[in-house]
């Protein structure tokens, strides 16, 4: 360790992980949230507040065999929670597990509220990144940084990411925004608003 | 003069390969140094057993870096003649980070794989130094096997497709999601759809 600079990435980084395996959310709250808006999205809604818990493990194991992108979810949910408690090598060997069956690639750093919904999986998420509840994110989907920088960005709730999009940077999507398919954003996005394109702009406002 | 049969021109071109790619240890060993450089991790290898760690530990740690060794080991192996094994490695890189590369692939010592999820196929040349970020695609446009020449230090972002025979000089930039059909000159950041040169 002879560079004083890596020193201090490793520090950096290591008060980084401290902090994001703190504010994790529990395995089995998550996993019911994440039921919960998946069902919503695949046409298949059910009350999942009302429900029992056999019958939500039903579903959740239901869902964990006709979805890809959902078995390679509750792997990272069981990960996060595993890194959070300091459990050693299965965390990494269920990272396998996700990138095996869904080529879901998430890293440690990433904040991933419950209730997030990925389509087919195929998604990169990497840095210091925040995802709110009721997300859609569609397959091809990059989520992450620019070199140079750990800090990604936060993505509100509800936003809807389109397929191929990569959301690169710092920087803050706001309430039910819509990122088109294969757009590049890299600056802010207002609430509601849609963008587009390469560099994104704005198309259409709520 | 005789003919020269497809058989025999596929069989030179291959030697041709083998014999621009580098040796196995030595290519493994710097693609390791600038991974870990480009992770933020320490780069300086003390010792021939901290290098083997090293390498053990960042191939635990990362998806496409194990993909990266299967395909290096991969390539020594063909060249050496043995069967079978080079495919199953192939089939190693796309189960653990979907990394498909083809045979005439030429990946110089020393590069770094973000994620994977990364198609290379055709005759292609990759530089020292690049980087190369999830769901790039390097290959050909219809009609020629002749792919891109990617020079050195050059950093290719997330979902950028370069296609057909066209050369990116040193340091170069591609940003997320261009799509890069012309040749690009060195030291400038190309980014759109079809890619321009940013002044």
């Amino acid at each position: 360790m002879r560079d004083p600079r890596f020193r201090a990435i490793l520090e950096e980084r290591k008060r980084l992980l401290r902090e994001t395996y703190a504010r994790q959310p529990g395995f089995t709250r998550a996993v019911v949230e994440d039921l919960h808006v998946a069902s919503f999205h695949r046409g298949e809604f059910f009350e999942s507040e009302k429900a029992s818990a056999p019958y939500l493990l039903f579903r959740a194991l239901r869902l964990m065999w006709v979805g890809d992108a959902f078995f390679a979810q509750v792997c990272y949910r069981a990960r996060m929670s595993m890194k959070a408690k300091g459990i050693p090598i299965l965390p990494r060997i269920l990272h396998k597990v996700s990138m095996i069956t869904a080529q879901m690639s998430i890293d440690e750093l990433v904040y991933m509220h419950p209730g997030v919904f990925i389509a087919h999986g195929q998604v990169v998420i990497g840095g210091v990144t925040e995802i709110m509840s009721g997300c859609f994110i569609a397959p091809w989907v990059s989520i992450g940084l620019k070199s140079g920088s750990v800090y990604g960005p936060t993505i509100g709730h509800r936003v809807f990411v389109g397929s191929g999009a990569k959301l690169l940077g710092q920087f803050t999507v706001g309430d039910e925004a819509v990122i088109a398919a294969q757009a590049m954003v890299s600056e802010d996005v207002p609430a509601g608003v849609t963008v587009a394109g390469v560099p994104a702009r704005p198309v259409r406002s709520k | 003069m005789s003919e020269i049969s497809d058989k025999q021109m596929r069989r030179a071109l291959i030697r041709d390969l083998d014999l621009r790619r580098p040796a196995f240890a030595a290519a493994v060993k710097l693609d390791a140094q600038f991974t870990a450089s480009q992770r933020g991790e320490r780069a300086e290898f003390r010792s021939g057993r901290d290098t083997v760690f090293q390498i053990i530990r960042l191939m635990w740690v990362s998806d496409a870096f194990s993909a990266h060794v299967a395909y290096r080991m991969r390539t020594e192996l063909s060249r050496r003649g043995i069967p079978i094994l080079p495919r199953l490695l192939h089939r190693f890189c796309m189960r653990s980070a979907q990394v498909s590369i083809g045979e005439g692939v030429v990946m110089q010592p020393g590069i770094y794989i973000v994620h994977g999820q990364i198609v290379l196929d055709g005759l292609v040349e990759i530089g020292m130094g690049t980087v190369i970020s999830p769901w790039v695609t390097i290959g050909l446009r219809g009609g020629s096997i002749q792919g891109p020449v990617v020079g050195n230090d050059v950093h290719i972002g997330t979902g950028a497709k370069i296609i057909g025979p066209v050369t990116i000089g040193r340091e170069a930039l591609i940003g997320a999601n261009a799509v890069v059909t012309h040749d690009i000159p060195e030291r400038v950041t190309a980014v759109g759809m079809p890619a321009r040169v940013l002044e």
